[in-house]
């Protein structure tokens, strides 16, 4: 039975432990420790080596998804991780500081794995706010040259999440 | 290096309490100097922060809090995994010496390395007694 790794990154506060635990069919694995530092604003724990979940596709094939800690002092994790996935999720949270600096920064320490392989980004957070718009985002895609797929997203719900699975494994299909 | 702790836990509750990062530099030099194999040890927050660290040679303490915190986090997920309870110890075995990693106290970790002419026993004896030292240092 063949297995596909996929890879869930960005910010930390993005979603990524949370989307991964809503779409596995095992306890996910977690990696989360007590944040001492800003992120503690926001929540208590934070990742600090990997999440993994498991999800069997109706055709049998089975996914293992790999979450990466959102933070750069743990970009030693990134490429261990990355290592063998067939494609990347990326999550960016709509409601921090610069979203697409953000997005920016994602993409260009992913990107030897993003040109090997196919993305698809979620936007999230954006129910915390009137009138989100994707066009900004698309617009920096745009001036570098990327047409990625880009959907806002919610990770708390389980079809937001599959949602980015299928248009991540269609794409992976059509390459 | 010697980053004061400003949050803990909820939202934005400031630590009452500060780290004496300047007292375990001097633990972690007394550490040093007991034993000639160890060559460094660095003291960092659960989640990857250095607070002290002492190396005979520049190692990077920055990116060794950092992965320190991957370990325990890995370490303590292996351990649940496999039905063992508590991670104790996370041992790195190489050719020239060993890295162990432990948790001091509820919420920090120490490294400590040490070349290969050192016994595996005698370093983790010697980084837990450490650590139990430490221990009132950073939990106040």
């Amino acid at each position: 039975m063949s297995e596909i790794k996929l890879v869930f990154a960005g910010p930390t506060g993005a979603g990524k432990t949370e989307a991964i635990s809503k779409i596995s069919e095992t306890p996910p694995l977690r990696t989360d420790l007590t944040a001492s530092d800003q992120v503690a604003l926001q929540k208590e724990m934070t990742t600090v080596a990997m999440d993994f979940g498991e999800l069997t596709l109706p055709g049998g094939e089975k996914l293992h998804l790999y979450g990466t800690p959102g933070q750069s002092r743990f970009a030693h994790m990134w490429p261990i991780l990355a290592r063998g996935g067939l494609g990347l999720i990326l999550l960016i949270d709509h409601m921090a500081e610069d979203p697409l600096g953000d997005m920016d920064f994602y993409l260009e320490s992913f990107h030897s794995f993003i040109d090997e392989t196919a993305i698809v980004i979620g936007v999230t957070r954006s129910d915390l706010t009137e009138g989100a718009d994707s066009g900004p985002y698309y617009q920096r895609l745009a001036g570098q040259g990327l047409n990625h797929p880009l959907l806002f997203v919610d990770p708390r719900e389980q079809d937001d999440v599959l949602l980015l699975v299928d248009s991540l494994l269609a794409l992976l299909e059509f390459k | 290096m010697g980053r004061p702790r400003l949050f803990k836990g909820g939202k934005g509750k400031e630590l009452s309490t500060r780290v004496d990062t300047e007292e375990c530099q001097v633990r972690l030099e007394g550490l040093l100097e007991a034993q000639s194999e160890v060559t460094g040890a660095v003291v960092a927050t659960e989640d990857g922060h250095v607070l002290a660290t002492r190396s005979r040679r520049e190692m990077g303490s920055e990116r060794i809090a950092a992965m320190s915190s991957s370990l325990v986090g890995l370490g303590a997920t292996m351990a649940e995994t496999v039905g063992q309870d508590s991670n104790e110890f996370v041992i790195v075995q190489n050719t020239e010496g060993y890295v162990a990693t432990l948790r001091l106290g509820s919420h920090h970790l120490l490294t400590v390395a040490a070349k290969t002419g050192i016994n595996l026993g005698m370093l983790l004896s010697l980084a837990r007694h450490a650590a139990e030292d430490l221990a009132s240092l950073v939990e106040g």
